[in-house]
């Protein structure tokens, strides 16, 4: 996102709509003496929230036709950009969200995912694949439909395109499913590369309920002392025709 | 797109809100789908949602609802308030058997309740493991419990100050805060209500300079 100084009335009103915080600094022209607002480019996320609540009257504000790879961070940031990897808008996969129609995650096995950036902070590539470099050494295999993935120069060592580990998007999701005994050891790498970070992520586990109402994530979760939040996300079941393996 | 995973907040002031979404599943079942979303989005206007929405198409505080059902076409949300209504609406959602997945969030130990009295067995649980890495970068927690009712982060810490100074000089009332802050939502899964309890609850430990 850009702001045209030469438009620019001074006033302000976009930046509270900022995202991830202030990025912009007001100056004054030396020539004219007049107010304006400057967007820091390099930590903006092009999430386009500034520019829809429709607030700079004098059409100041732009999004600039940019080019690969900074077009990464509006596909990444905006959740009205349909991803063109996915054709999903957003930046994950449907998830567990429809598991029992794709039978995506099998019993015995769970989801794990770190969404980097993950709340309104936003992430770099370079930190995302710091931790996906971690997980990737466990012999991890990540979603190969998820938009993060497919900015992987090599998914199996969890190394990006050079280009893209610049890019700060609002948010990315490092997905995998794993084997329900691999998971302590994954979630406990999760852990430990967290300290190496300049930004945030946000876990996520995803676990079979069985027909005891006991789900194998908890115990996972319990074994190793993380603790869980008291709200969650439930798959109802309803969905139709059923998966072959639920 | 966990967008409605990792609501922070405390556990009484997260007993009133459940965003739920009605979803095709991408190459199985979302050919036709649309007259399935609308009875998804016919079924939850029965039980008092205080907010509604479809991905594409915004929230009802943006979109006429009437506009919104005639043109759904994805992922279609709506947030209720109480547990007997989400209860009433499984068991609408059950009968009905339209064949969208149907995903719940909330408390736990309230939506296995809920769906206990419908005779439902949920089939898969996600848990929010909570926040890593750099945590001193996250906005203080009262504003992080009202931003985060946006999953995709489009609601501003920024904008959350602006409406609470703005209660705080009698500009606006809790609710046309609250309003404006959901509409940044486009989803549709922000809870208005609990919004205008947090900014409220905002009020009390902010100050504001008054000329």
């Amino acid at each position: 996102m850009r702001i045209d100084k030469s438009k620019c009335a001074g006033c302000g009103q976009c930046i509270e709509y900022c995202t991830i915080g202030n990025i912009s600094a007001c100056r004054r022209d030396a020539k004219t003496g007049q107010l304006y607002y400057e967007i820091d480019e390099d930590e903006c996320v092009d999430c386009g929230v500034c520019l829809r609540a429709k607030v700079c009257e004098t059409g100041a504000l732009f999004m600039p036709k940019y080019q690969w790879p900074r077009t990464i961070r509006a596909n990444f940031s905006d959740p009205l950009v349909e991803h063109p990897e996915t054709g999903v808008a957003g930046r994950g996969t449907e998830e567990m969200k429809t598991n029992e129609v794709t039978g995506r995650i099998k019993r015995g096995f769970v989801g794990i995912a770190c969404e980097m950036g993950r709340p309104a902070v936003g992430a770099r590539f370079r930190d995302t694949q710091k931790v996906a470099m971690a997980l990737a050494k466990l012999g991890v295999e990540f979603e190969p439909h998820n938009p993060c993935t497919t900015l992987m120069a090599d998914p199996k060592t969890g190394r990006f395109k050079e280009e893209v580990l610049n890019e700060k998007v609002l948010s990315t999701i490092i997905e995998m499913i794993v084997e329900t005994d691999k998971a302590p050891e994954v979630l406990k790498t999760i852990r430990q590369v967290a300290s190496e970070l300049d930004c945030v992520f946000s876990v996520d586990l995803i676990s079979h309920v069985n027909k005891d109402g006991s789900v194998a994530g908890k115990s996972i979760v319990d074994s190793i002392g993380w603790p869980v939040a008291p709200n969650g996300k439930l798959n109802t079941g309803l969905g139709r025709p059923l998966a072959r393996e639920v | 797109m966990t967008h409605t995973l990792h609501r922070r907040g405390t556990p009484a002031n997260l007993a009133h809100d459940f965003p739920m979404h009605s979803i095709p599943a991408r190459g199985f079942n979302n050919e036709g789908c649309k007259p399935k979303l609308q009875g998804f989005l016919r079924v939850a206007q029965k039980y008092n949602p205080v907010n509604l929405g479809e991905s594409k198409l915004g929230n009802k505080f943006v979109r006429d609802i009437q506009d919104m059902y005639d043109h759904l076409s994805t992922i279609t949300h709506a947030v209720l308030t109480d547990p007997d209504d989400v209860t009433e609406l499984l068991k609408d959602m059950k009968q009905e058997d339209f064949g969208m997945s149907l995903t719940l969030s909330g408390l736990l130990e309230t939506l296995f309740a809920c769906c206990k009295k419908a005779d439902i067995t949920p089939h898969v649980i996600e848990y929010s493991l909570g926040v890593q890495g750099r945590t001193e970068k996250l906005p203080e927690t009262e504003i992080s419990q009202v931003t985060t009712m946006c999953g995709h982060a489009m609601i501003s810490q920024g904008l959350v100050r602006r409406m609470i100074r703005k209660i705080k000089t009698g500009e606006m009332t809790p609710w046309e805060g609250a309003v404006e802050l959901t509409k940044q939502c486009q989803c549709g899964i922000c809870n208005p209500v609990r919004a205008a309890e947090l900014l409220e609850e905002c009020c009390a430990l902010y100050a504001v300079n008054v000329a």
